[in-house]
């Protein structure tokens, strides 16, 4: 187990490294850069001496080395419009993202495996509601669902506040009510997504021998769902909660704008619009590092389902 | 330097804002500023502490004339002079939320300041003059402006009770030091070209040397033409710090620990302004919410109590309902430019017989109602609008709907089968849909639009810049001073003129203008030069759009000021 996780962890550098390397490409390709963001068309003296002063002038590798090797002593520089250290504006909207992801991520868990158990376990209309339910998930974009939900519960039962975020810290009942919609919008795709590979899964493990054993030597039924079906049936849930959660990441750049959330996702937009090189690498290397997390933890979690892969 | 409305409409690119800005050099030759301040003065001293001393102004010239302007604009001797900002009876309320939909690139005036992002600016930061919402220039920070008798320099006095919001005062080192910082980097620093020196006379007096008698130097001087903003000294030292603080005049300061730069800004009263009863909110906050129907129910909900900005489509949804006020005002023109007027690239484009071509295939008044209801009205006039000086009614005839003459006119051109005309324009839904219908209309005369949508502002700006396209869509400000307008976008140098496109007749009216002593004979004069070179194919006037609650006062779109000053809104 351990050498699966020293592993990964080792697999994680060259990833942070090609993807912030990958990004620098992609993002040097787009025409115009930072100066243009700024200076538009006009004062081409004050661009020109910011392009020097930020070395937007030099070969791409020389840029690229030179941020990794900050980045490596944990100076992520500062933004280009508004000059304050990069890791300022991550920590300023991180809360708002891990919420939102978070919440994101036990609802479509929660709700996605219940459901799927409820059809798999009854079948018939709860299985086509899912079916239903999972086709409009994955096919309409949850910035729409977003603005439906605004409409619904914020306009016409105003129910939850149509946008905005409260912290935490400043009452943890505003906090809950300014994320539920963005958290229902957002988890929705996972829902319709787990909800559906529980149920096949669910369906295969249902019609295997050792359940019809133990339904004949008298388990109780919830037992036999619960403790031995669900467990047997969890390996490709795990995979897939897995792809949802990076599903669950990009769809925060959407979200964030429909509901004016402030994270991190809103900041990704933003900064790759306006060339802000240093945020957009410092995210990049953030959400990279996350995902790199989530699939330890998914990877550990394998292991524990399956002994095969422990035992290995 | 108004930046129209839809460039920076959305967040994506809220740079948007900066171009057009380099352009559309706004001006406000307010007709006759001695007056407009004379009557503000008149009818706000009471709640002046001092008794108020007016001066008259040594002239009383014709509006809009070099004389009105130039001939010193002499508001009042005393610094105890009207604030604009006072509102006799307002009460004070707890929080103003205003919405808006685009964001800043970051809160420095400096580089950033400009259109409607100067609604980010104006709570912290207190310029030299104040421009109301009908245009009109009004004291700030400066007490008294106006031209030297030999036009070489311009005179201002400062108020000697304004601070910044550190406790320091204003002074006239300061406003030396917030020129100059402008001048050398400034997002627009070329509309200051005039100013070719700044020299303190005493702690509230300072002379400003003027290579020429530029007649927009009170919208210059104004939160709208961004020059006039003064800095603290601390900011002066490290200019960086405006990216992220307020270090400004204005009643109110940021709260940077309540601010989430692009998403929300906090600004508390400031305690060191000079007058605490033209406070009008505890605390004003600006959320950016960039989706235009969020921010409408945003409205609804009473999340916010006004938001500027908006599209048709949002306005035909919030026209009617109880508890919205929509306001809108025409403030630009929109349809395309054609760059390459020397045919470079486009070699079509030289003739002007085939640029007038374009200017009559299209159908104008079918397009401003098809594609914005009553939020825009046809126009075939660039640079001008209705009210404003350089228009004439009889313009909007000059290109007649004519598909089968504009035909006629190509093939006498020598373009029988048209040709290619490659643009770009900033990629945003509202303006495809513009450019798309264009393209349509010129398709009939056989003319193929190819229109490059690009994806980032910075893109739009290397795209202008790349001399690849011989033309673009953007709308542009008809709210401008037309020496100003001209001069930014139309002569050799201009920020909107890649391909240096020059013309004699109209360069010549463009230098009478400051020293003639009938500008708007000289501005419709230049209008008409424009209009018959056919440079640009102007199809529509726009709308800038504003949604206001029931809780908020003072909230006003004009085609003369397009821009909300959030610090002259008060409670209802």
């Amino acid at each position: 187990m351990r050498a699966v996780i020293l592993k990964r962890l080792a697999l994680s550098v060259p990833l942070v490294f090609a993807v912030t390397a990958i990004t620098f490409i992609f993002i040097s390709l787009t025409p115009g850069d930072a100066a243009d963001a700024i200076y538009g068309s006009g004062n081409p003296a004050a661009k020109e001496a910011m392009r020097q002063e930020l070395g937007l002038n030099r070969p791409l590798p020389v840029q690229y080395g030179r941020w990794a090797w900050r980045a490596l002593h944990g100076n992520f520089g500062k933004g280009i419009n508004d000059q304050s250290p990069v890791l300022h504006f991550l920590k300023l909207r991180v809360w708002q993202s891990v919420s939102l992801i978070v919440g994101a991520l036990i609802v479509s868990v929660a709700v996605g495996i219940t459901l799927g158990v409820c059809s798999a376990v009854r079948g018939g209309l709860i299985g086509r509601v899912i079916d239903v339910v999972a086709l409009l998930g994955v096919a309409l974009p949850s910035f729409i669902i977003g603005v439906v939900l605004i409409v619904l519960f914020a306009s016409i039962i105003p129910l939850f506040p149509a946008t905005g975020y409260v912290p935490f810290t400043q009452s943890p009942w505003q906090w809950f009510r300014s994320l539920v919609l963005p958290v229902v919008a957002l988890s929705l795709p996972g829902i319709a997504t787990i909800a559906r590979v529980t149920r096949e899964s669910m369906l295969d493990v249902l019609g295997r021998e050792h359940i019809r054993t133990l339904r004949l030597n008298g388990f109780p039924e919830r037992t036999i769902i619960l403790k031995y079906a669900l467990k047997n049936a969890a390996l490709p849930v795990v995979t897939v909660i897995g792809l949802s959660f990076v599903g669950l990441l990009s769809g925060t750049v959407l979200i964030e704008g429909v509901f004016a959330l402030g994270g991190l996702g809103s900041l990704v937009r933003s900064s790759a619009t306006d060339s802000e090189l240093s945020i957009m690498l410092a995210l990049v290397t953030f959400f990279t590092l996350v995902v790199v997390f989530m699939n330890l933890l998914l990877d550990i979690a394998y292991a524990w389902l399956n002994p095969r892969i422990r035992l290995s | 330097m108004r930046s129209t409305q839809p460039v920076a409409k959305t967040a994506p690119f809220r740079g948007g804002a900066v171009i057009v800005g380099t352009l559309l050099l706004t001006a406000l030759l307010s007709p006759s500023v001695g007056a407009a301040t004379r009557k503000s003065t008149k009818k706000k001293t009471a709640r002046t502490t001092k008794a108020v001393t007016t001066t008259a102004p040594a002239t009383t010239a014709p509006p809009a004339t070099v004389a009105a302007t130039v001939a010193a604009t002499t508001i009042a001797a005393a610094v105890n002079v009207a604030d604009p900002r006072f509102i006799q009876g307002a009460k004070t309320g707890d929080t103003l939320t205003l919405g808006m939909l685009t964001q800043p690139n970051n809160l420095s005036p400096v580089l950033n300041g400009n259109g409607q992002l100067t609604i980010f600016n104006q709570p912290a930061y207190a310029a030299l003059i104040l421009r109301d919402s009908n245009g009109k220039a009004l004291p700030d920070l400066a007490v008294k402006w106006g031209y030297s008798a030999d036009k070489k320099s311009y005179d201002i006095t400062l108020r000697a009770d304004a601070k910044f919001s550190d406790g320091t005062p204003v002074d006239a080192e300061a406003v030396k030091g917030s020129i100059e910082l402008y001048k050398k980097s400034g997002a627009f620093a070329s509309t200051a070209a005039a100013i070719t020196g700044v020299t303190v006379n005493s702690p509230t007096s300072l002379s400003l040397a003027m290579s020429t008698p530029d007649p927009t130097l009170p919208y210059l001087l104004s939160q709208d033409g961004v020059v006039g903003n003064v800095y603290s000294k601390k900011a002066l030292a490290d200019p960086t710090l405006m990216t992220s603080g307020s270090y400004g005049a204005g009643p109110y300061v940021l709260d940077s620990g309540a601010t989430i730069a692009g998403n929300t800004y906090t600004y508390v009263a400031n305690k060191n302004y000079w007058n605490q009863s033209s406070i009008h909110y505890k605390k004003l906050v600006i959320k950016v919410i960039v989706n235009s129907s969020a921010v409408l129910e945003a409205l609804k909900t009473n999340q916010v109590d006004a938001v500027f900005g908006g599209d048709p489509q949002t306005a035909s949804a919030a026209d009617g309902q109880p508890g919205i006020d929509l306001t809108f005002a025409p403030t630009s023109y929109d349809g395309l430019w054609l760059f390459d007027r020397g045919g470079e690239v486009c070699p079509a484009l030289k003739d002007q017989k085939v640029r007038q071509a374009l200017n009559t295939a299209v159908d104008r008044i079918g397009l401003a109602k098809g594609l914005y209801g009553k939020y825009a009205e046809p126009t075939a006039v660039p640079s001008s609008g209705p009210g404003q000086e350089g228009y004439d009614p009889a313009f909007e005839t000059v290109y007649p709907y004519d598909p089968q003459k504009a035909k006629k006119m190509l093939a006498d051109a020598g373009y029988p089968n048209g040709f290619d005309l490659p643009i770009t324009y900033v990629g945003q839904p509202a303006r495809t849909r513009l450019v798309q219908a264009i393209g349509a209309e010129l398709e009939l005369i056989g003319v193929r639009l190819k229109a490059s949508p690009a994806a980032t502002f910075p893109a739009f700006v290397a795209d202008l810049q790349g001399k690849k396209f011989c033309g673009m869509q953007l709308p542009s400000s008809i709210s401008l001073n037309p020496y100003t307008a001209i001069g930014g976008n139309f002569i050799p140098g201009a920020p909107l003129n890649p391909f240096n496109s020059s013309d004699a007749d109209l360069l010549k009216l463009y230098n009478s203008y400051p020293t003639t002593d009938d500008q708007p004979a000289v501005a419709k004069a230049m209008t008409k030069r424009l209009l018959d070179l056919g440079w640009n194919v102007p199809v529509v006037r726009t709308s800038s759009i504003g949604f206001v609650g029931t809780n908020v006062k003072g909230f006003k779109i004009t085609t003369a000021e397009g821009v909300v000053n959030p610090t002259l809104l008060y409670p209802s």
